[in-house]
């Protein structure tokens, strides 16, 4: 019987090939006083660190 | 300790406009025709009385009331006052919540007062800009609503500034021919609504007509402009729901993604049908031939009519066998599975749209660093707090 597991994977491939493009791309350099992964994401994610917390916050409610 | 137990309480079988999409009024089924227009205090009595029955005897854990309609203000304040003052007196006022869904038109300061005075949660209907709204939300003689809705919701705004009532919510029809976005930013940032959902359509196999692909852009518009706000608190059930099961919670709408929640709908003449969402299904898809005088719950969840729907959306349809989200989405909303022929076995009518925005949410979150591996064991159904007993909140309102 066919199951969803070719589907998954070439989902999973995708979702691959976009959470490598968010890791690759280099941290902003006009802020200097928090770690470097965490600068990657609040660009990305253009918010501020507060926010961002709040948004980690936001999402462990799930 | 049992269930939570929704009931959907028709206080008036009539409305004051004329929306051209009402499931209620405009639908197959004239019952409301022969039915009080305000609900009989025969009615109330055997509410009160059910309720206080079905806590006694430990089959509910705690009731929500969904003050419903036709418009349910056309009770009229003294009746309201009457109900609410009778329920709260013959059962545990920490055992009901009672909530209420208007069309806001009729609101004044004299109903704030009730609503503070009883502790209703209001949730109002609004469909977005006043373009759309007055499309489809019209007063008897075609005109459109919106600057009525507006000055109802300005005093409900108002209610909560000053600390009377503890939020508004705000139920939206999905139009496509629409922003999603436009939508979704009028009412959030343009009117200040922090809780609020989107409906599809009322729709089935038997009566679908539309253009799938206009769909899944006005969802994923919603979701990117609710999305780009997170940070900021707004409470949208439908997404919330999606980003939810993706990450292995349960769902927060009632008939999608998990189990079906207990509700059950109260006519104004004491007549019990099931949840007032599978209306469109039609009369005898509903019918629950207990009357509410003579129910006890544990008869209502045995009727035939119900557990033939929960076998049947128990299982995940046929048709989404091969899909990647078939574990998350289990086909779709319930109300959007039906078709005469066959009953609730279909994927939903929706399937292409909500395929997409799943796909998009699941972007979302790995964009936003979550793990995919996390996502991964959801699809596979491996995510360890998966429950299959999902809980789901059906209603809108803050309770």
């Amino acid at each position: 019987m066919a199951d969803n597991s070719a589907e998954i994977q070439d989902l999973l491939a995708k979702l691959q090939k976009a959470g490598a493009k968010i890791s690759s791309e280099p941290p902003p350099s006009n802020v200097s006083s928090m770690s470097g992964d965490m600068l990657t994401k609040l660009d990305h994610l253009k918010i501020t660190p507060n926010e961002f917390n709040a948004w980690v916050s936001w999402s462990k409610s799930f | 300790m049992g269930p939570r137990v929704e009931l959907i309480i028709k206080l008036a079988e009539r409305c004051n406009i004329n929306c051209t999409y009402c499931y209620y009024f405009e639908g197959n089924s004239k019952r409301f025709m022969h039915r009080s227009p305000t609900i009989t205090q025969t009615t109330v009595d055997a509410l009160c009385n059910f309720i206080a029955r079905s806590l006694e005897q430990q089959e509910a854990g705690d009731f929500r009331l969904i003050f419903h309609g036709g418009e349910p203000l056309l009770i009229g304040k003294k009746k309201f006052e009457l109900l609410c003052k009778q329920l709260y007196e013959s059962v545990d006022q920490t055992k009901v919540s009672l909530c209420l869904q208007t069309n806001a038109t009729l609101i004044d300061s004299e109903w704030i007062d009730l609503f503070q005075k009883y502790r209703i949660s209001v949730s109002m209907s609004l469909d977005g800009t006043q373009p759309m709204h007055d499309l489809s939300r019209v007063d008897k003689k075609g005109r459109g609503t919106y600057e009525q809705t507006i000055r109802g919701l300005r005093l409900l705004s108002e209610a909560v500034s000053d600390g009377k009532l503890d939020g508004v919510g705000c139920l939206v029809v999905v139009n496509p021919s629409f922003s999603g976005r436009d939508i979704y930013n009028h009412i959030v940032q343009d009117l200040g609504i922090r809780t609020l959902d989107f409906l599809l359509p009322d729709t089935t196999h038997d009566t679908f007509t539309g253009d799938m692909s206009s769909f899944s852009r006005y969802l994923i518009e919603v979701f990117d402009a609710w999305w780009d706000q997170k940070h900021k608190d707004v409470h949208l059930r439908f997404m919330k729901s999606v980003v939810s099961l993706l990450l292995g919670g349960p769902s927060f709408l009632g008939g999608f993604g998990g189990k079906l929640s207990t509700a059950f709908t109260v006519s104004s003449d004491g007549d019990i049908e099931l949840d007032d969402f599978l209306r469109v299904c039609g009369d005898d898809v509903i019918a629950v031939p207990i009357r509410l005088s003579d129910a006890s719950l544990t008869s209502l969840t045995r009727t035939d009519t119900l557990m033939k729907i929960e076998r049947e959306y128990a299982e995940i349809p046929l048709e989404c066998n091969q899909c990647a989200f078939k574990f998350v989405c289990r086909g779709g909303q319930l109300t959007h599975r039906f078709a005469k022929v066959d009953g609730f076995i279909r994927k939903s009518v929706y399937c292409g749209a909500l395929y997409d925005l799943f796909e998009h949410a699941a972007h979302a979150l790995v964009i936003d660093g979550i793990p995919i591996e996390r996502i991964a064991n959801r699809l596979k159904d491996l995510s360890p707090n998966h429950s299959k007993n999902f809980k789901s909140a059906d209603s809108l309102a803050l309770a």
